[in-house]
C-alpha cells in the first residue's frame, strides 16, 4: 500500500515537528497563559458566590461580568489556543506533511490572542452583550473569526496535502470540527447580534452554539486526541476500529441538534424541544462506540496509565468523557431537568464535559508534544505528578459539590414551602466546597505553567538541562 | 529509572511499547480489512439491540410530546388543534396593522406619517379631539367627505377632504380609524367594524361633502 510505497520520499517526523515548532509553542504558551487568567477569573468568582462582599466595590470586577472573563478566556483563551496546538499537530503528524507558511499561522495566532484579550478586558470594563458564550463584544468578533480562519485553514491545507490513502479517525474528527467551529460561531454572531433574528429563534440559536462549542467543537478535539496517543502509546490497536466511523457520524448527526434541552420548560416550541431531548438521548450511541475503543483499548495495560503522563491524562480524560455524556443524556429527560435546570447541578455538568475531559486529555497531548517540539524533556517529573494529582482531585471535588449540591437545591428550590433565601443558603456549603476545589486547580494549573515554562525558557544545550533535572527531580533521573 | 525514561523519550517509533504514526494507521488499516471478511457482524450483537430501543423509544416520545409539530404549541402535553379553530378563537383580526396599511395608502399624502398634517393647509390628527372625540362624527367623514372651516388645535382650516366609502369596506375603516385613534399622542379605543357597516346604512354615501357644523347638530357633543 502507499505507506510502503512513498517511505522512500517520506518526510521524517522530526521534519514535521520542526515546522509546527513557532506555532505549536505559540499557541502552547498562550494556553498556558489563558489557563492561568481563566483560573484567577474562575475563583475569584467563585468565592463571590459564598462571599458577596469580596471585591464588591470594584466596578469591573462585579460578579456578572468576572463570571462572563472567567468563561470567555477559559473557551477562547485556552480551549482554543489548546485546540489550535494539538489539532493542528496530530493533523500534521497523521498526514505527515510540514506545516507551510508558518509566518500567516503564527500572525493569525498573535491577532486571535489580541482579540481575545480585547474582548476580555470589554467584558471586563462592561461592553459585555447579553449572550451567554458569546459576551465577547461584538466590535472584536469579527477579527476573532478571520484570525480563526487563517489558522484553521492551515489545518486543511495539511490535511489535503496527507502523504498516505487511510484518513485516521483522529484525522476525522479534527477535519469536522475544523469546519464546524466557524459555521457555529458565524451563524450564532449573526443571527442573534449581528443581524437579530426573532426572540425565540435566538435562544434557539443560542443554545445551539454554546452546546456545540462543546460538543463539535471541543469533543470532537478530544475525542481526536484519545483516539490518537491511546493507542500509540500503549502500542495496541483501538478495540473496535471500524466502530469508531459509527461514532463519528453519529455525534456529527445528533449533537447539533442536542443544545435545545437547555430550553426544557421555555416559551419554545414543544417539538423543538423534544426533538432536542431525542438527539440527547441518542447521543448515548457514539459516547458507548468511544467508550468501548477507548476503555477496551486501555484495557489491562493500567501499568502505561501510570507509568505515561500523556496517557494519565487522556485516560482521565476519555472516562470522563463517558461519565460526563451519560449524565448529559440523564439530564436533558424533561423530568430529570425539571429539578436539575437553573441550579449549581448545570455548571457542574459544563465543568465535567470542559475540564475533566476537555481539559484533561489536552494536558496530556501538550505534555506528548512540547519536548517533540523543541526537543527538550520536562524538567520535572514531580511537577507533572503533582500537576495531575492536583487537577483531578480538584475536579473531582468540583463536580461532586456541585452536582450533589445542585440537585438538593433543585429540589429545594420545587418545593413551595420553603423559603427562596433559605435555598440559596443552604448552597453556600457546596459552593464553599467549589472554591476549595478551585485552589486545588490553582495549584495543578501553577505546575503545569511552571514546567512548561522550565521547559521552554531552559538554556539551550542539552547538559544544563540535564542539569537542572538532576537538582530538581527524582535522584533517579537519567 | 523506568518512570522517567517513558515520559521523557522523544521518539516513541523506537520505543518498544508504543506506535510510529505509521504503524498506528497500518495496523488500523488492518483491522478494517479484516473484520467483515471474516463474517462479523457490523455491531455487536448488544449494541444492535440497544440501538433500536433508543430509536424506537426516541420516535414514540416524538411521536407523543411533540404537539403535531405545531409552532405554536408550547406545553409538549398539548395535541395540536384544527387550524381553523386556532384562528378563529385565539387570533382576533389584527385591526390596527391592517388600518396602518390603510393610513399608508391612502391619507399620509394629506395628513403626513406624523400625522402632524400640513400646516395651514391639512388639519392634523395627532392631539385631535376630532379623532379621538365622538366617533360617529369622524366616521362620517371618512364615509363622505368634510368641507368648510373646523378648527383643529387652535388653528381654523377651510379645505376639503374628499369622500372615502365608496373605496373603502368597513374593516378597512374600522381598521385605520383604530389605527390613527392610537397612533402618535393619541389613545382612545379602538372602533368595531359594525359600528361602520351601521352608521353606513342609516346616512348612505352623500353626494356632498358634510360640514362640521351639520355633523354636530347630528350628534350634538355631550
Amino acid at each position: 500500500m502507499s505507506p510502503v510505497n512513498l517511505s522512500n520520499n517520506k518526510i521524517k517526523l522530526s521534519e514535521v515537528d520542526q515546522s509546527m515548532k513557532w506555532a505549536g509553542l505559540l499557541f502552547i504558551i498562550s494556553a498556558t497563559l489563558w489557563l492561568l487568567a481563566g483560573t484567577a477569573l474562575g475563583m475569584i468568582s467563585s468565592y463571590k458566590m459564598h462571599n458577596s462582599n469580596f471585591l464588591a466595590n470594584l466596578e469591573w470586577l462585579t460578579f456578572g461580568r468576572i463570571r462572563s472573563a472567567h468563561l470567555n478566556a477559559v473557551i477562547y483563551g485556552w480551549c482554543n489556543n489548546a485546540i489550535f496546538a494539538v489539532g493542528l499537530w496530530i493533523m500534521a503528524r497523521l498526514a505527515r506533511t510540514k506545516v507551510r507558511h508558518l509566518g500567516l499561522l503564527i500572525i493569525a495566532g498573535i491577532f486571535w490572542n489580541i482579540a481575545v484579550t480585547i474582548g476580555i478586558i470589554g467584558i471586563l470594563t462592561g461592553h459585555m452583550t447579553s449572550v451567554e458564550w458569546l459576551e465577547i463584544p461584538t466590535y472584536i468578533t469579527p477579527l476573532l473569526a478571520i484570525s480563526y480562519c487563517l489558522i484553521g485553514v492551515w489545518g486543511i491545507i495539511v490535511f489535503r496535502d496527507r502523504q498516505s490513502e487511510h484518513i485516521y479517525i483522529s484525522q476525522w474528527y479534527i477535519l469536522g470540527a475544523l469546519f464546524w467551529f466557524p459555521w457555529i460561531y458565524s451563524v450564532a454572531q449573526i443571527m442573534i447580534l449581528f443581524e437579530p433574528a426573532r426572540g425565540t429563534v435566538q435562544s434557539l440559536t443560542n443554545w445551539w452554539f454554546a452546546h456545540n462549542f462543546l460538543g463539535l467543537w471541543l469533543t470532537p478535539m478530544g475525542l481526536a486526541a484519545a483516539y490518537y496517543f491511546i493507542p500509540k502509546v500503549i502500542g495496541r490497536p483501538i478495540h473496535s476500529y471500524y466502530l469508531s466511523f459509527l461514532g463519528f457520524w453519529t455525534l456529527a448527526l445528533f449533537y447539533s441538534w442536542a443544545g435545545v434541552h437547555h430550553l426544557i420548560g421555555g416559551p419554545v416550541p414543544a417539538w423543538a424541544v423534544s426533538l432536542g431531548i431525542t438527539a440527547s438521548v441518542m447521543m448515548v450511541i457514539p459516547v458507548l462506540v468511544a467508550a468501548i475503543n477507548h476503555h477496551m483499548t486501555v484495557l489491562g495495560h493500567f501499568r502505561e496509565v501510570i507509568e505515561s503522563p500523556t496517557l494519565r491524562f487522556v485516560v482521565f480524560g476519555a472516562l470522563s468523557y463517558t461519565l460526563v455524556s451519560f449524565i448529559g443524556s440523564t439530564m436533558s429527560l424533561r423530568s430529570v431537568n425539571e429539578i436539575s435546570h437553573f441550579t449549581h447541578l448545570t455548571v457542574g455538568h459544563a465543568h465535567h464535559g470542559v475540564y475533566a475531559f476537555f481539559t484533561m486529555i489536552m494536558f496530556g497531548s501538550i505534555y506528548f508534544i512540547l519536548p517533540r517540539l523543541i526537543h527538550r524533556e520536562w524538567p520535572s517529573k514531580i511537577l507533572i505528578t503533582c500537576h495531575f494529582w492536583f487537577a483531578a482531585l480538584g475536579i473531582t471535588i468540583m463536580i461532586v459539590a456541585l452536582h450533589v449540591g445542585g440537585w438538593l437545591q433543585g429540589l429545594a428550590m420545587n418545593n413551595p414551602e420553603l423559603l427562596f433565601i433559605d435555598v440559596m443558603k443552604g448552597t453556600i456549603p457546596w459552593l464553599k466546597a467549589r472554591t476549595v476545589s478551585g485552589f486545588f486547580l490553582a495549584i495543578a494549573h501553577i505546575a503545569f505553567a511552571i514546567n512548561v515554562f522550565w521547559i521552554v525558557l531552559s538554556v539551550k544545550n542539552k547538559p544544563a538541562v540535564i542539569g537542572t533535572k538532576a537538582l530538581f527531580t527524582s535522584p533517579h533521573a537519567k | 529509572m523506568k518512570h522517567s525514561h517513558d515520559h521523557t523519550s522523544l521518539d516513541l517509533s523506537t520505543n518498544k511499547s508504543g506506535y510510529s504514526d505509521d504503524k498506528l494507521k497500518d495496523i488500523h488499516v488492518q483491522s478494517l480489512r479484516e473484520k467483515p471478511t471474516k463474517g462479523f457482524p457490523l455491531l455487536p450483537i448488544f449494541m444492535l439491540f440497544l440501538f433500536s430501543i433508543l430509536v424506537f423509544g426516541c420516535a414514540i416520545y416524538i411521536a407523543l410530546y411533540s404537539g403535531g409539530f405545531d409552532p405554536l404549541i408550547y406545553n409538549e402535553q398539548l395535541k395540536p388543534v384544527k387550524k381553523l379553530e386556532l384562528t378563529n378563537s385565539t387570533v382576533p383580526f389584527d385591526y390596527i396593522t391592517h388600518g396602518k396599511k390603510i393610513y399608508n395608502r391612502d391619507c399620509v399624502v394629506c395628513h403626513q406619517s406624523t400625522g402632524l398634517g400640513v400646516p395651514g393647509v391639512f388639519p392634523p390628527l395627532s392631539g385631535s379631539k376630532w379623532v379621538t372625540g365622538n366617533v360617529h362624527l369622524s366616521v362620517n367623514i371618512i364615509l363622505s367627505g368634510l368641507m368648510g372651516p373646523i378648527e383643529v388645535g387652535g388653528t381654523v382650516y377651510n379645505s376639503v377632504m374628499p369622500p372615502l366609502g365608496s373605496q373603502l369596506t368597513d374593516r378597512d375603516i374600522a381598521g385605520v380609524l383604530s389605527f390613527i385613534r392610537q397612533e402618535w399622542e393619541n389613545n382612545a379605543v379602538e372602533v368595531s367594524e359594525d359600528l361602520i357597516s351601521k352608521l353606513r346604512e342609516e346616512q348612505g354615501l352623500r353626494d356632498t361633502p358634510w360640514t362640521i357644523e351639520e355633523l354636530l347638530s347630528l350628534y350634538p357633543e355631550e
